[in-house]
């Protein structure tokens, strides 16, 4: 079974006389447990690609299947509840809702998950632990360092256990020991619990930890290997 | 609950604003609150007023008097007086006979209206022959059937001075010319030209005896303890009085014996009505910019919101809630603060006395001090309404929020 199937899907943009081809008839299978990368320069499509898949943009042509369903004719709600249920994004920066505390963060998905309010605590702490963040489960986004703010933002994406986490360069602001350390939790998870991860990065440390690199040029697939 | 907590952490974001709208919601509200207390207050301290020197909340009077002021159409005195005397609810009961004639001293002669009352069922009631209104001598008693209380300009155009004589000529009920001799008691200064110039009130029975017939009179006023219950009494008053009054009478209410002062009365509430309108146009119009201004600067969140989940509705709701936090505690605070100054000004009553020189309206007199009156079926209206029109003003703004497309939200605002 494929957590994510894409097929022939294209996201190309009008701007002006202009086309912007920012995925070009991509086909790709995404397997439960893959820990795969999306490597390429700027502009070849890693964002546009990661949005498609999450649903928070929708393809031009082609289909997006998640656990073989397919998104494309989902209404703008349906594919809300679809981001909530199934899939756990984390962007370059500012993932976090500035006024609520790290535990906040994290508790609000489930919150707005309708989970019981007595299971919030059992199932968020030993995550934080997890990913150290042990003892500032109450300070707010600010008063958290850049490689801190991910991780919060990692147990965000991650507490609903959903099929796949879509990473838009996470560590895109962290310096590399901090970005590696963040890579490697997420590995770790990804060997733990079998979460899926998809995210893009053109930082070749980054790249070195991933077990599959699907590497992007123009809107296009060049290269996908396993390691 | 969620969206609760969200909505009020968001609104102390930027605390200067919030801060702005609450103080512009409540100190709208405030004023709003308080002029309507004080308007309503106004127009019950002119009713209250005028009845008492005008005809009253009620009057029996001649179905035809009204419009056409004709000496001859009276009605009977005792049997309205009978009548009335059966109700609690009726504080004071005032027969008035109203001449028009010629009055002449020794010097001079004018026109002048002369009011046959019964001074000690009058002089508890009439604003005009209060106390603090007279300038010298002093009220006649009941029994002093030949003395005048007359207004200071006329005493002054006639050149009498107190004790003198004045000759009263008037037309009797059968058309003789007929006339009556007073010596001046006392004279007063109510403020209103018009009657210091022109009135005198003498003793009634009398007058009326002069006149024709001691039981006539042209109007027989009533004033109740409460002027909630005017309906009601007006129903059984003319009920009973359909079997004992001649059918020429009718019982009037001082809307329509006072049209003056009533429609003066709804033209200032239309006015404030209008002026409350626009301050709360004014109030959505600052509360709708200052939401978008909020909303523009937080795009890229929502389209994290939306990136982790939240509905579209959700956003919507959010935006809404902020809305309506802001609106009710600035409510909140509009409402203790016009409900404290309403208090004040209920207890202590505002003077006036420097803004109006003349106490007249409407032709009609006027105490400078008002105290306002506790409306409270409008304070709780312009409250609710106040909560109303700033969340409609956030209806805008959460379609802005709402629409914001996630994937560009989050790319453009890295
Ligand atoms: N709304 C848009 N309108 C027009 N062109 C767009 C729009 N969004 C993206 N593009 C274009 O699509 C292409 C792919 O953009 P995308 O952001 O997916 O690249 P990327 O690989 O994520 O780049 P980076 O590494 O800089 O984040 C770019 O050429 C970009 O200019
Ligand atoms: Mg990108």
């Amino acid at each position: 079974m494929n957590t994510v199937e894409l097929k022939n899907t294209s996201r190309h943009y009008q701007s002006g006389s202009l086309v912007v081809k920012a995925v070009d008839q991509v086909d790709l299978h995404l397997k439960k447990g893959d820990f795969a990368v999306l490597a390429g320069p700027s502009g070849s499509g890693k964002s546009t690609l990661l949005n498609l898949i999450g649903g928070l943009d929708r393809p031009t042509d082609g289909e997006v299947y998640i656990d073989n369903e397919l998104l494309n004719d989902k209404s703008d709600e349906q594919l809300s509840r679809e981001r909530l249920e199934k899939i756990g994004f984390i962007f370059q920066a500012y993932n976090l809702i500035p006024v609520l505390t790290a535990y906040e963060n994290v508790q609000f998905i489930m919150q707005i998950r309708g989970i019981p309010e007595k299971e919030h605590r059992e199932k968020i702490m030993p995550l934080l632990k997890e990913l150290g963040l042990e003892g500032l489960e109450d300070r707010k986004p600010p008063e958290l360092s850049g490689g801190q703010q991910q991780r919060v933002a990692v147990a965000r994406a991650i507490v609903l256990e959903p099929a796949i986490i879509l990473a838009d360069e996470p560590t895109a602001n962290l310096d590399s020991e901090t970005a590696v350390n963040l890579l490697q939790i997420m590995k770790q998870l990804n060997e733990e619990k079998n979460v899926t991860f998809l995210f893009s990065s053109h930082d070749p440390m980054v790249i070195e930890i991933a077990e599959r690199v699907i590497s992007m040029r123009d809107g296009k697939i060049t290269r996908d290997e396993r390691k | 609950m969620i969206l609760f907590k969200l909505a009020w952490r968001n609104i102390w974001r930027n605390v200067t604003r919030t801060m702005i709208q609450i103080m512009v919601i409540a100190g709208s509200l405030f004023f709003v609150i308080w002029m309507q207390n004080i308007s309503c207050g106004s127009y019950e301290k002119m009713i209250a007023d005028s009845v008492r020197s005008g005809s009253g909340h009620l009057a029996f009077q001649h179905s035809d008097y009204l419009s056409e002021r004709r000496p001859e159409l009276v009605i009977p005195a005792d049997k309205a007086l009978k009548l009335a005397q059966n109700h609690d609810e009726i504080k004071h009961i005032l027969p008035r006979l109203q001449i028009p004639g010629l009055i002449r001293s020794s010097r001079e002669n004018c026109s002048a209206m002369i009011l046959g009352v019964d001074f000690n069922r009058e002089k508890e009631v009439n604003v005009i022959l209060a106390d603090k209104r007279k300038v010298e001598g002093r009220l006649p008693t009941e029994l002093e059937t030949t003395k005048a209380y007359v207004g200071e300009k006329l005493a002054l155009r006639l050149q009498v001075k107190l004790g003198q004589k004045i000759v009263f000529m008037f037309q009797n009920l059968e058309g003789v010319i007929t006339s009556k001799l007073y010596r001046i008691a006392g004279i007063f200064r109510s403020g209103v030209g018009k009657i210091d110039s022109g009135m005198v009130f003498v003793d009634r029975r009398s007058l009326g005896k002069a006149f024709g017939d001691p039981d006539a009179v042209h109007e027989v006023a009533l004033i109740l303890k409460d002027r909630t219950t005017l309906e009601s009494i007006k129903k059984t008053l003319e009920m009973e009085s359909d079997k004992s009054m001649p059918e020429s009478s009718k019982l009037l209410a001082w809307e329509t014996t006072m049209k003056q002062l009533a429609d003066a009365i709804k033209i200032d509430q239309a006015n404030l009505q209008f002026m409350i309108f626009l301050l709360y146009v004014l109030v959505t119009i600052g509360t709708i910019n200052l939401l978008l201004m909020s909303v523009l600067e937080r795009t890229r969140e929502f389209g994290l919101l939306r990136a982790i989940g939240f509905e579209k509705s959700r956003i919507r709701n959010l935006i809404g809630f902020e809305a309506i936090l802001v609106g009710t505690i600035g409510s909140f605070f509009g409402l203790l603060v016009g409900t404290l100054a309403s208090a004040y000004s209920w207890h202590y009553g505002l003077d006036f006395s420097a803004m109006f020189g003349a106490q007249e309206v409407a032709g009609m007199l006027f105490e400078p001090t008002i105290k306002s009156i506790w409306n409270w079926k409008w304070m709780f209206g312009l409250t609710t309404s106040m909560i109303f029109m700033v969340y409609l003003a956030s209806i805008y703004p959460a379609g802005k929020a709402m629409r914001v497309n996630p994937s560009e939200a989050m790319r453009s605002y890295q």
